[in-house]
């Protein structure tokens, strides 16, 4: 969506700007005023993470406090996007419920409103461009400080700043415009008026992701005149409605509450557009009326505008405060949370609990299920599938060729593919230790050994894949092929524990095998670390990216020792007849020694 | 004669010397297939060029030389023990 906007903005802006001065200066003041707006939210954000929550806590425990929140929280922000995000990330962390969240939606609704009453009272009748630059000043000189509060003061002032900037900006082409043209021959007067500039509403603020900029622009056209009241009116309802859309975007990435939230919006809002469409006579009248006891001048349109806004948000919140309840109901029945496929066990059931042998043997093949669940992720994140595994050179080619892999969601994965499993076996073997008819055995503790082994490598890659993703396609060369590298012998380990374990029957010394295959990774080891030591001398790559390459390698030789542990416990372990071989085996500092004499 | 005759009985009763016993012959027949395991390695060294997998038969030679050494080290704590017991 937002491509297409920037296809099509690009070209019709240039044009805009060609042909028309005044479009060009109302642009730019709308840029700067969603400019300034990002500078506020930022500043804001600075006071997040303690302060806001403290307050949100003690304000929100009642729902007609939850509705003061939004109005005081949007007065003092001066964007109901930012608190419909703010509210939905709460939401998302626990800190709030969903009747709380749409408390504070609805009163933001109403809280935005003084938006239209400061611009339409303060910023067209005062030279607010002469208070921007010296605000943007201090602004600047605060951002500069270190002091993380300071900054967001910095923030928030330069946001003001920018924010009246814009607004000036807007005023002065307006006013200019009506020199040239008059816009006001576009006026539409009736029902196909007012739903065609309600249209317009909506996509002027689905643009700009902001219905205060939109509401600028409105009350700044509606002052030089270039609008009718009437069709005002229809952009203020349609620029209510469209804003719902960054708290839409904003609820993308939460969780099905935050997004639950982002439709309580929408239903707000477009319940309100539309019951202030059908009686928009009455409000007109009331708006008169209201103006008329507080003493606004009749012709003071602007004005007139704001109270319209106040006044249908009102009657939106006195429609619908009551029906909150009902609201979560039905949006909890109707936003279902979309539930992930989780690979659950195959072998573990209730009845082999009962025999220490069917249970040992069940719960062996489940961490073997468990354990090509996690090759299946390993591999996955690298870019890779088991089918690449089967030729070297391709395997090689494969790796290399990757231009720009794609971001594997190991969490994703872990939750989906492993937690299930894993949650499982665990369970099994906690049961079966308090089992009366089978006391623990070494098998167990080494079956609950093996399962750990293989969450390990998964968390071991997650911490791999970040710099994977950074340095195996970069453009530094001898960075890229470390990398490759690391991703290389991982999943040629893999493929030669896919092959010993094809094998295990027909292997008469499968420990000589084992050993050879730690060997393996210890060399391996020793010569990427002289290998990455050899580049920071040779100045190839910097000691920045050395040290990441030193700590990743590390990963990869905890991923590689953890899968070839893994494996040991599930074959090997478990093979009685093959009682003195396990003794046999290499120690650490034995396989040490081995790869030392085979390189000198 | 009376003597070698009781603890023939004794062990047979006793079935950690049956344990070791059998241990024994087990490990036997793995040092046997280690030694087997390492001639055809050698041979297999021998006549490979390939720098790969000269690396990895020195490898596994190393690794076998090595698990020998500890089998024999194990039999020959076993026969120690027995000739202790006798």
């Amino acid at each position: 969506m937002q491509k297409i906007f920037l296809i099509l903005g690009i070209p019709l802006l240039s044009i805009g700007f060609w042909l028309s001065e005044e479009f060009k200066g109302i642009a730019a003041g709308v840029a700067i005023f969603l400019f300034g707006m990002m500078s506020l939210e930022q500043g804001f954000k600075a006071f997040t993470g303690g302060t806001l929550e403290r307050i949100l806590q003690k304000t929100t425990d009642t729902r007609l406090k939850s509705l003061t929140f939004g109005i005081v929280a949007t007065t003092l922000m001066q964007s109901s996007s930012l608190v419909s995000i703010i509210t939905i990330s709460f939401l998302s962390a626990g800190l709030l419920d969903l009747a709380t969240g749409i408390g504070i939606i609805f009163g933001a609704n109403l809280g935005t409103s003084t938006g239209a009453w400061l611009i339409a009272g303060f910023g067209l009748k005062v030279d607010i461009a002469a208070y921007a630059l010296p605000i943007l000043v201090f602004g600047i000189l605060f951002i500069f400080q270190a002091r993380k509060k300071v900054k967001g003061i910095g923030f928030i002032l330069t946001g003001l700043g920018f924010l009246f900037l814009g607004i000036d900006y807007m005023k002065d082409n307006f006013e200019r415009i009506k020199e040239t043209i008059d816009l006001v021959e576009f006026a539409m007067p009736g029902i196909k008026g007012l739903l065609v500039y309600t249209a317009v509403g909506v996509a002027a603020t689905v643009v700009m992701q902001s219905s205060h900029a939109t509401m600028v622009l409105i009350i700044t056209a509606l002052a030089a005149q270039q609008i009718t009241y009437e069709n005002a009116l229809a952009l203020a309802v349609g620029s209510n409605i469209g804003t719902t859309i960054t708290a839409i975007i904003g609820a993308l990435g939460a969780n099905i509450d935050g997004k639950r939230l982002a439709w309580a919006h929408l239903i707000f809002n477009f319940l309100t557009g539309i019951v202030t469409l059908i009686f928009i006579p009455y409000f007109v009248v009331s708006v008169d009326w209201l103006s008329d006891k507080i003493g606004i001048n009749p012709s003071d349109y602007t004005l007139k505008l704001a109270i319209f806004h106040t006044l249908f948000n009102f009657a939106g919140i006195a429609l619908l405060f009551p029906f909150i309840g009902y609201m979560v109901e039905f949006l909890q029945r109707f936003i279902k949370e979309r539930k992930i496929s989780i690979f659950m066990p195959k072998y573990l059931n209730s009845s082999a609990v009962e025999f220490p042998e069917t249970m040992n043997e069940s719960i062996r093949l489940e961490t073997l299920h468990l354990y090509d669940n996690a090759v299946y992720v390993i591999l996955r994140t690298f870019g890779l599938n088991r089918r690449d595994l089967q030729d070297n050179e391709q395997l090689l080619q494969t790796l290399m060729k990757q231009e720009n892999p794609a971001e594997y969601d190991i969490e994703n994965a872990y939750e989906k593919r492993i937690k299930g499993i894993y949650s499982a076996i665990i369970a099994f073997i906690s049961r079966a230790s308090f089992s009366p008819e089978h006391k623990p055995t070494a098998k167990l503790y080494w079956l609950r050994d093996a399962n750990r082994h293989i969450v390990e490598a998964i968390k071991d890659t997650k911490h791999l894949q970040n710099n994977w993703l950074h340095f195996a396609t970069s453009r530094y060369r001898y960075a890229r092929d470390e990398y490759q590298k690391i991703a290389y012998q991982i999943a040629l380990l893999i493929k030669q524990i896919d092959e010993f374990m094809k094998n295990i029957e027909a292997n008469e010394l499968p420990f000589v095998s084992l050993d050879a295959l730690k060997a393996k990774i210890e060399d391996d080891d020793q010569q990427i670390t002289r290998s990455i030591e050899t580049l920071i001398r040779e100045n190839k790559i910097t000691a920045e990216t050395g040290s990441s390459l030193i700590n990743d390698s590390a990963y990869m030789f905890s991923i590689k020792t953890n899968l070839v542990k893994a494996v040991e416990t599930l074959f090997l372990h478990n093979m009685q007849q093959l009682e003195p071989e396990p003794n046999l085996a290499l120690n650490e500092a034995e396989i040490k020694t081995v790869v030392e004499t085979v390189n000198p | 004669m009376k003597a070698k005759f009781l603890t023939q009985l004794e062990h047979f009763f006793d079935p950690e010397h049956k344990k070791t016993k059998h241990y024994g012959k087990e490990l036997k027949t793995v040092l046997r297939k280690l030694k087997k395991k390492e001639r055809k390695l050698t041979e297999a060294l021998e006549q490979t060029t390939d720098q790969e997998l000269t690396k990895l038969y020195k490898t596994e030679l190393e690794i076998i030389r090595i698990q020998r050494k500890k089998g024999l080290d194990i039999l020959q704590a076993i026969r120690k023990e027995r000739q202790n017991n006798q």
